[in-house]
């Protein structure tokens, strides 16, 4: 039996590896994707140009600008004279909004000690306008100490309430997006890998006809699975490996849980994403098929496991999905092994249910094997 | 007469192998799925899967006051359209939900909040742990937990008769989507990622195919010149993937109400032109590939997962670092995504379109000038 | 019949290399118009590359081509227009109906609408598709492909048709309508070219080129190199059922250069002329054949016992019991019947031919044996077990090779070898032991660190033969083991197969070859996925035996049973 396993096992471990080529491809398109994802996938929002429109002529505009230019985001502050003057720019994209003082705003705030600036934002590009939005907003009106945010303290006069109101962000106290999206990348990317890895395996197999020469011999579908099984396993700790190296040495992200848990989840994860290609290549006969279908599980598991967005903010029908979805678990459990330092008893739940995942993807795929009758 | 019939000939072998092709999509199954089923639910996922418009976020709420002043605060906590507040008498009960993700925020009213806030030396603290793990939503959750203390403090203000500092408030509108709906980017945009899959990851199995089916030697042995074997190839897979973007404009405008303020023609105009790129770089693809398998796998390397991430449609292009962001002008879904969500949300505003449109044209007939180079109808 | 002055085609020092391999090796030549021309040689001896070359579809590496007075690769169309071509595999679009790929070919070849009608009407008639032009290319039967391949190389009435392989996978009767068709081609002045593996096609051509390993070792009528063997070839009758043995004991003489099984006889080829050792009456002196000079020019059959027989770990099943038994196996794909209640047995020690065209049902009735495909109705067994439900012991006394290689191509032969040596449970000395065997005995020696896909045909399948047989089964299932290798190594296989057959194996093998069912202790014919005829090789022939025909071979038996079974 055990003999059986190894040689299949150890049929694939050559398959992938034997020339350089194959190698070059289990190392280099992950560690590229890596960078690339890394740098683009941020909802930070960078390098704004946001035009300026001051018809109120007062001090505040200058005030105002000034504030912006000292929050990293804003890399331009365009003056125009006039508000159609400044939709031009928007329209064609030069700026993502505009911030306009009013006429009258600097009479208004000495009569009643409030005025409203307005801020017009590009809704085409509707998550980089409301990100920038809370900048603007955060910089003209920060929450914190005494009131809110007098503009000339001088002028606070008699005895108003005192308070402080003290955020503190846990887990990531700068709020840095690379901490939240590179621990989500280990999870995603070696998603794929796994996943495409053994439905082509297997799928390349039956086109060759080497599928029918093990099915005749003696190994038993449960063999056959394993050994399908363990070298995606086993490509995937060592790209985990890779990730990890990456994620903390080079881009800093904190590894405040247990490397243990880090591993177990790791395999866990690999498991039930190998299960699942291997349940699909039970159910196809050609590459183009496996790829297609890997294809189709792929999107909608990458797409609904709070990798690009919170799965809070989806229905609560696809909330539901969520359940069989190896990568929501797996995204939970890295931002708590990574960011949250959790302990076992923390993410045993979610390590269950990946290896439920595995064990009944496996299984059917068995079954599916053992009919063999196409 | 000398010239009319070569030039017929020409026309009846360019329309054969359009016809040839045209027919093999219909039976094929998997061109179905990649230009119907796919692009459904794409539309689908992105609809309803993808949002990013925060709703309701979950925070604990711990008041060791007793104080009208905590009530108050709490009370304005509960009122507010954007928490579900979770009562929790302990501090660390609370922590314990923030760590497992039950809540997205903790919020303590500490005791002798109340007094110490009416008290001349001030010292008064409400203290707000926020989930860090996710930067955005945590963004969005200090912003709304600092409006509403922010209200609650002119309220106190105002009750007590003491006039306050001069505020200055910032009046948010958004352009084109005034509600700021995420939905109303997001679908435009996965229409180009739907684009590009059918445009060139359908494509790009093309010649692939046939040569892996041994049918492209025929081909290759009839009298059929490079230009008609091109031509042939793409037209029909531009008529399926303008059929199937206006099966898309349909659902978004039925389904999802995504508004289209520019005219229907300047989409179709802005659709064809992206084809060309699409188009040719499925070609491309097609032409260098011997395996349909490998052809796919380049397809998705260089179309599909560039389309999803460096477009601008889930991520913008201006926060990315500079040397990704001139490695996005060579993505022809970049120049798409911008006009299709311009088409969509602004209008036909062509100082906007036309420079991206040239783009795409200029990177298609980069791809075209490849493919015909290496189409050489030979087989070695 | 006057031959034309300018030749169709013309070769000269033409050289075509892929990387390192050169396909072609320096080759010139010059093809006769208005003749056929065999273009013979084993796989891989650069037979497609040829043709490829030949109708503009590769550019030389050096040397020239010129077909009907031009360059054929130049762009523009003047040569295609004039040239029809085939490909192997018919070039058809298979999810296409009869008509569509008709039309298509029609108009890429612009042939004019008016004329258009006419052409169809004459080709359907041509190649009798007429009543199928709805039909998807795909749902069509090999023959029927195989002359719809045709009718479109056809339709732009070409000067030159090049056939890749036209006879490949294809059964008798559809092949004998093919050269009918043909020879009505050349008739109206057309030059055909077409290639082939087998000898007997070939010696029906006016010309043969013979290629080998990419260099042209004979150009010229069939019949003159026949001649090298002239008064060297002879048979010798024996007793029915003794054939296999008798041919074996004739090739282990000094004197011999190869023999096999002709019908009831065998067929002799003496090394040099004083031939006094083949005197009558045992021996009757026979005109050569040109696979019987093709044979000599190769170096002649390989000698000596069979090592794969001699290296068996001796455990024979006891002789005469029943190893394989069919019954009413029946598959049905859609509406389709692959299989139609086929039944049968194979005893210890037996050789069972399974004898039809591709699509018959050959391969389907093999992999329900095999456990491999689960019957719509009726039972297998291998060694009284069904395979379907078996454990995984039963399955280690089977031995299977699949029609097409079906080893790990990028494992090296080694890793292969070890592979199954452990898939199959071999412990350490017997794998050591057997894996070395196989090495030797195969001459695998010098190719163990190569990968198996880029193995020469006939290695691949020394390889593939190897795997199936490390374990020593009881059982050996062979899927067409020869299909596409030359003479020589056909003979190998048949000697090692043959030889099993003494240690008490029971052999199943597919074969489209009907002289190689000679090998075969019984036959089964199998048509339109039914069992027609089963018997010895004799027996078969014994019932079309007339008159007419008073020596039928096997292909005339198949011929005749097919037809009686139309009727």
């Amino acid at each position: 039996m055990l003999q059986r396993l190894f040689a299949i096992v150890r049929k694939e471990l050559i398959t992938m590896l034997r020339d350089p080529r194959a190698r070059a491809s289990l190392i280099v398109p992950p560690i590229l994707q890596l960078f690339i994802f890394a740098s683009a996938a941020t909802m930070e929002v960078k390098n704004i140009s946001l035009a300026v429109v001051d018809l109120d002529d007062g001090p505040y505009a200058a005030d105002l600008e000034q504030r912006l230019a000292g929050a990293p985001s804003f890399t331009a502050l365009p003056r125009y004279p006039s508000v159609q003057a400044a939709r031009k720019a928007l329209e064609r994209e030069q700026v993502l909004g505009m911030l306009v003082l009013p006429s009258g705003l600097s009479a208004q705030l000495a009569r009643e000690h409030s005025g409203v600036v307005q801020l017009l934002m590009d809704g085409r590009r509707s998550n980089a306008a409301q990100i920038t939005a809370q900048y603007v907003t955060a910089a003209i009106t920060p929450a914190g100490s005494a009131s809110a945010a007098p503009l000339d303290t001088a002028a606070a006069a008699g005895p108003v309430p005192r308070a402080e109101l003290v955020i503190d962000n846990w887990f990531n106290p700068n709020l840095e997006y690379r901490w939240f999206m590179l621990p989500n990348l280990v999870g995603t990317l070696s998603l794929g890998v796994a996943l495409m890895l053994t439905a082509l395996s297997v799928a390349r197999e039956r086109e060759l006809g080497t599928f029918d020469q093990t099915l005749v011999s003696p190994a038993t579908p449960v063999e056959i699975a394993l050994g399908k099984l363990l070298p995606s396993l086993l490509v995937a700790l060592l790209q985990t490996t890779l990730y990890l190296l990456l994620v903390t040495q080079l881009y800093g992200v904190p590894l405040r849980g247990s490397l243990v848990i880090f591993y177990g989840a790791v395999l866990a994860f690999a498991a039930a994403c190998a299960g699942v290609g291997l349940f699909i290549s039970s159910l196809v006969h050609t590459q183009q098929q496996a790829f297609l279908g890997a294809f189709a599980v792929l999107l909608p598991f990458a797409l609904l496991s709070g990798f690009a967005t919170p799965v809070e903010n989806m229905p609560w029908w696809l909330q539901l999905f969520t359940g069989v979805n190896p990568l929501a678990h797996m995204l939970r459990l890295m931002q708590g092994v990574f960011l949250k330092g959790s302990a076992f008893a923390a993410q045993a739940h979610e390590l269950m249910q990946l290896v439920i995942i595995a064990l009944c993807t496996t299984l059917a795929s068995v079954v599916l094997f053992r009919r063999k009758a196409r | 007469m000398i010239l009319g019939a070569p030039l017929r000939a020409w026309w009846q072998q360019l329309g054969a192998i359009m016809l040839k092709e045209g027919k093999q999509v219909v039976r094929d199954p998997s061109s179905w799925i990649i230009a119907v089923i796919l692009p459904l639910t794409f539309l689908f996922l992105f609809g309803y899967g993808i949002s990013l418009d925060t709703t309701v976020v979950k925070v604990a709420l711990v008041r060791e006051d007793a104080s009208r002043d905590a009530e108050q605060l709490a009370g304005a906590l509960g009122h507010s359209r954007w928490f579900r507040v979770d009562w929790y008498t302990e501090r660390p009960r609370a922590e314990r939900a923030l760590r497992d993700a039950a809540v997205k925020a903790v919020v303590i009213i500490p005791a002798e909040f109340g007094r110490l806030l009416h008290a001349t030396g001030g010292g008064a603290q409400v203290q707000v742990l926020v989930d860090g793990s996710e930067p955005n939503t945590a963004n969005y959750v200090r912003g709304y937990l600092s409006a509403v203390w922010n209200e609650f403090l002119a309220a106190r203000a105002s009750e007590l008769g003491v006039s306050q500092a001069p505020v200055l408030d910032v009046a948010v509108r958004y352009w084109y989507n005034a509600n700021a709906i995420s939905r109303w980017f997001l679908i435009p945009g996965s229409m180009t990622v739907i684009m590009t899959l059918l445009g060139t990851l359908l494509t790009s199995l093309v010649i692939a195919r046939e040569y892996e089916r041994g049918t492209l030697e025929a081909l290759y042995a009839t009298p059929l010149t490079r230009g008609q074997i091109l031509l042939g190839k793409s037209l029909p897979y531009f008529l399926l993937a303008m059929i199937s973007m206006a099966v898309c404009v349909l659902t978004a405008r039925g389904l999802f109400q995504v508004p289209l303020r520019g005219s229907l023609l300047t989409l179709g105009l802005v659709s064809a032109t992206f084809l060309v790129p699409a188009l040719g770089q499925g070609l491309l693809i097609s032409v260098s590939m011997r395996s349909q398998m490998a052809a796919a796998q380049l397809g998705l390397m260089t179309g599909y997962l560039p389309a999803m991430m460096l477009s601008g449609f889930l991520f913008d292009i201006h926060s990315m670092p500079g040397w990704l962001q001139l490695l996005t002008y060579l993505i022809p879904a970049r120049y798409m995504n911008v006009s299709l969500q311009t088409v969509f949300l602004a209008g036909d505003i062509w100082a906007v379109l036309l420079p991206n449109m040239l783009f795409m044209l200029l990177v298609g007939t980069l791809f075209f000038a490849l493919t015909w180079r290496r189409l050489h109808k030979r087989i070695d | 019949m006057v031959t034309a002055p300018e030749p169709a085609a013309r070769v000269q020092a033409l050289v075509k290399s892929f990387g390192a391999t050169r396909a072609l090796d320096g080759i010139s030549a010059s093809l006769p118009a208005g003749t056929i021309l065999g273009l013979l040689g084993p796989d891989g001896s650069g037979k497609t590359t040829l043709i490829r070359l030949l109708a503009g579809l590769m550019t030389p590496t050096a040397g020239s081509v010129e077909v009907l007075g031009r360059r054929p690769d130049a762009e523009g169309g003047a040569t295609q227009a004039e040239v029809g071509y085939m490909p192997q595999r018919f070039g058809l679009y298979e999810d296409l109906s009869v008509l569509d790929n008709l039309s298509l070919y029609a108009d890429l070849r612009a042939l004019p609408t008016p004329a258009r009608q006419a052409r169809f009407a004459q080709l359907l008639a041509f190649t009798g598709l007429a009543p199928f032009t709805a039909r998807l290319a795909g749902a069509l039967s090999g023959g029927m492909k195989q002359k719809l391949g045709l009718a479109c190389a056809l339709l732009g009435r070409p000067r030159l048709l090049l056939l890749d392989e036209p006879g490949v996978g294809v059964d008798p009767l559809s092949r004998r309508e093919l050269w009918r068709m043909v020879n009505e081609l050349l008739q109206q002045g057309v030059t055909v070219l077409w290639s082939t593996a087998y000898l007997e096609e070939a010696e029906r051509c006016a010309h043969i080129w013979l290629l080998d390993a990419g260099r042209l070792l004979y150009a010229g009528a069939p019949q003159e190199l026949s001649q090298r063997v002239a008064g060297r070839v002879f048979r010798r009758p024996v007793a029915a059922g003794t054939a296999r043995r008798a041919a074996d004991a004739e090739l282990e003489r000094p004197g011999v250069l190869d023999a096999v099984i002709q019908g009831a006889s065998v067929r002799v080829v003496a090394r040099a002329v004083p031939v006094a050792q083949f005197a009558p009456p045992a021996y009757q002196a026979v005109a050569p054949r040109l696979e019987d000079a093709y044979v000599e020019l190769l170096g002649g059959a390989r000698k000596g016992a069979s090592a794969l027989a001699q290296g068996w770990p001796s455990r024979a099943p006891e002789r005469g019991s029943v190893l394989v038994r069919a019954r009413g196996l029946t598959r049905r794909f859609g509406d389709f019947t692959a299989a139609d209640r086929v039944s049968f047995e194979v005893r210890a020690g037996e050789i069972y031919g399974l004898l039809g065209p591709n699509g018959a049902g050959k391969s389907t009735t093999f992999r329900m044996l095999c456990g491999l495909l689960r019957p719509t109705a009726g039972e297998a067994s291998v060694a009284g077990v069904n395979l379907l439900h078996a454990a995984s012991q039963a399955r280690a006394r089977l031995g299977y090779m699949a029609q097409k290689f079906s080893l790990y191509g990028d494992l090296s032969v080694r890793q292969n070898l070890d592979y199954f040596a452990d898939i199959y449970g071999l412990r350490r000395e017997a794998r050591r032991t057997r894996v070395n065997a196989m090495i030797d005995m195969f001459d695998l020696g010098p190719h163990l660190r190569d990968n198996a896909a880029l193995l020469p045909l006939g290695y691949k399948q020394r390889l593939a033969l190897a795997c199936a047989t490390l374990h020593a089964p009881a059982v050996l299932f062979l899927d067409e083991p020869t299909s596409g290798v030359d003479p020589l190594m056909r003979r190998e296989f048949w000697h090692h197969i043959g030889a099993l057959t003494t240690r008490g194996v029971a052999v199943v093998v597919t074969t489209h070859f009907m002289e190689e069912a000679e090998y075969c202790d019984r036959i089964g014919l199998i048509w339109r996925g039914r069992k027609i005829a089963e018997g010895t090789p004799d027996e078969l022939k014994q019932r079309v035996r007339s008159s007419a025909h008073p020596e039928p071979t096997l292909e005339d038996a198949f011929i005749a049973l097919i037809g009686s079974e139309a009727a």
